[in-house]
């Protein structure tokens, strides 16, 4: 039988823990910030969108970048 | 104290350099190790004489500076301060580390510059005066660019801009200096005038060593066409050394905090959809350097402090990033991430390595660079910097996707065109090497009190471990890569060649150069035809005058000339007498 390959086993276990991790983030947020915060901190889950949508805008500028400013190929020298 | 001459520490790792072009293999890996710990004992025991400046001195706190007169100026060849220990230190590390690592180089020539090299970066930081700035600058100008063509052939045309582009950046930091020297009488480098010619002339020249956007686009293009070790020095010195010229010149210049913020966005942008792992890590490094230029932009003790210590750790996990990066490339034969295949699976301990360095890369808590990066955030912070404050932390989920991308792709996934070479862990001096800088950057981390009493301004107490602050970055981080394990797969791994502001001088620059070339070449042409029709036409005119059928030349009776000498005779003789 053919090992699994890592990809595979990355993108299994990782579909698993990542969520359950994000879930902890989210109940400590609760547990820990019980008194009000000033600023952006006190934004709820503040940390949670702004990297959810930092992530997403900047993985689809690159995918945009790549489709507009690159060319199929190594870089050469010349 | 400033005290009379004393022997540069930098010379040490210079000299040795250049005695590995001539010592025998066996004693060539005693030199290469010894060099920066004598070079560091040498830094620290001038470190170890360090006191108040006297008031008519040119410096100001704790140092200890060597003096010399030369052309009526006042030259400082080493000057140990709290800020330049900080850059010497890791310097020193790095020289040893990298050596350490590069001991398997068959070529003693580039070696020998690998020590050159370094040792010019220390002799820059070590600079008391804006001359010896200057010298140890051009050195490691130099040197960078032949290590630069030590990586082969194919690196030829890249060393060539580098080059350009560096020497470039040193005439305007000449300028610069010169400038200051004239108006002022003072070649002490100390903050230079933020404001007017002069100190924006040296800026540019800083900022293009920095790899500050606009100007970074020799930093991608040249140092992954370096060997397997000379990409590692080159990440560690030349962007540092001028952060370092950057805290000491300019701090608190507002528009390096968005010149950052800039330099931030385009690295993370560039390095996610880079298909070159070491081209990656540039955009890698090139996005750390902003970080601390928004430090030093913020000017406050805090934030400067954040640029320095951030500069000490970034070096070291950058330099097992690219180790492990020169592991798979000597294994593949490229660093095309198409060509690799599941690398953790045939070099675990690289592997292991290499994450913990990009999770350092990514500031998670526990690491150095979560308390060095927090002093920069928090630096913003109390600066009442909101929207600095803002990007910097979008910035640090930026990062966190290329840092997670750098694993996937070098040691997780599987490529599109997998090669079939068999790879093997490196060495295990080679292994050594990558553990030792990111074995500090995790004992920094377990003492940040040691660690901020090392940096060289004088700040409030700070904690980095604090609950509300440590939750914030953990979600930015869980989060990002939770953004990333569902976006990576938009972006192919086929090799592709992004365009950068290289374009300007790559391409445009050719193209312009070509078409004003053609028409100065065309104009060039038509005048030397005109030129050249003419002389023809004068030649055969005397041609047909003088020539052996002309009229002169024909054969004449004697009588006929005679009678033409009498006439021409009597016209001198009339002319005399009137």
């Amino acid at each position: 039988m053919s090992q699994p390959s890592l990809t595979d086993l990355a993108l299994r276990y990782g579909i698993r823990v990542l969520p359950v991790v994000a879930s902890l983030l989210i109940m400590a947020e609760f547990l820990i910030k019980k008194k009000p915060y000033a600023g952006l901190a006190g934004i709820p889950l503040f940390g949670v969108w702004f990297a959810l949508g930092v992530g997403l805008v900047t993985v689809g500028l690159a995918f945009a970048l790549r489709q507009a400013l690159s060319k199929p190929g190594a870089p050469s020298d010349d | 104290m400033i005290d009379g001459f004393a022997f540069p520490p930098a010379l040490f790792l210079i000299f040795t350099g250049l005695a590995c072009l001539v010592l025998p293999a066996m004693l060539r890996p005693f030199a290469v190790l010894g060099a920066p710990v004598v070079t560091l004992a040498a830094v620290w025991s001038f470190a170890a004489q360090m006191a108040v400046a006297p008031e008519d001195a040119p410096f100001s706190g704790e140092v200890y500076a060597a003096s010399l007169d030369y052309l009526g100026l006042t030259l400082y060849p080493v000057r140990v301060d709290p800020l330049s220990l900080v850059f010497a230190t890791v310097f020193a590390i790095m020289a040893f580390a990298g050596g350490l690592y590069a001991l398997r180089l068959e070529d003693r020539r580039e070696l020998a510059l690998l020590q050159v090299y370094a040792g010019a970066a220390i002799g820059a930081v070590l600079a008391g005066d804006l001359l010896t700035l200057f010298v140890f600058w051009e050195l490691m100008a130099i040197a960078s660019v032949l290590i630069i063509w030590a990586g082969g052939p194919d690196a030829r045309g890249a060393g060539l801009r580098y080059a350009g582009v560096h020497f470039l950046g040193g005439a305007c930091l000449m300028a610069g200096a010169a400038g200051y020297v004239a108006t002022t009488g003072e070649a002490a480098f100390g903050p230079l005038p933020q404001e007017g010619v002069i100190g924006g002339l040296a800026l540019i020249g800083i900022l293009i060593n920095a790899a500050a956007w606009p100007l970074n686009a020799w930093l991608a293009d040249a140092y992954p066409r370096a060997s397997w070790a000379g990409t590692v020095f080159l990440s560690a010195f030349t962007t540092k050394t001028a952060i370092y010229a950057l805290i000491r010149g300019f701090p608190g210049d507002e528009w390096l905090i968005w010149i950052g913020i800039a330099t931030i966005a385009y690295g993370c942008l560039y390095a996610l959809v880079e298909t070159d792992l070491r081209r990656l890590l540039c955009f890698a490094i090139v996005a750390q350097g902003g970080f601390m230029m928004v430090g030093v932009g913020i000017g406050t003790p805090m934030a400067l402090n954040g640029a320095a210590g951030h500069a000490f750790v970034s070096i070291l996990y950058s330099a097992t990033l690219f180790m492990a990066a020169g592991a798979l490339l000597r294994g593949h034969g490229t660093a095309q991430i198409s060509a690799f295949s599941e690398g953790a699976r045939h070099m675990p301990q690289t592997a292991l390595l290499a994450g913990v360095a990009a999770l350092s890369l990514a500031a998670l808590p526990g690491t150095g660079a979560y308390i060095s990066k927090s002093l920069i955030s928090s630096g913003a912070g109390k600066a009442d910097a909101e929207l600095a404050y803002l990007l910097l932390s979008a910035a640090a989920a930026g990062v966190v996707l290329h840092a997670g991308r750098f694993v996937w792709v070098g040691f997780l996934a599987r490529g599109s065109a997998p090669s079939t070479k068999p790879i093997e862990e490196p060495g295990p001096e080679q292994r050594l090497a990558m553990l030792v800088p990111l074995a500090l950057v995790l004992v920094l981390a377990v003492v940040p009190g040691s660690f901020y009493a090392f940096l060289p301004e004088a700040m409030d107490a700070y904690t980095p471990y604090k609950a509300d602050t440590l939750l914030l970055q953990l979600q930015l981080l869980v989060f990002g890569v939770l953004a990333l394990y569902y976006a990576v797969r938009l972006i192919p791994d086929a090799p592709r060649a992004l365009i950068d502001t290289d374009w300007l001088y790559r391409r445009l620059g050719r193209a312009l150069l070509g078409t004003l070339g053609h028409g100065w070449l065309a104009a060039y042409a038509q005048a030397a035809e005109k030129s050249l029709a003419a002389v023809q036409r004068l030649l055969v005119e005397l041609y047909r005058i003088h020539g052996p059928n002309s009229t002169l030349a024909s054969t004449r009776q004697t009588g006929y000339v005679a009678l033409w000498m009498t006439a021409l005779l009597s016209v001198l003789v009339l002319s005399s007498v009137l």
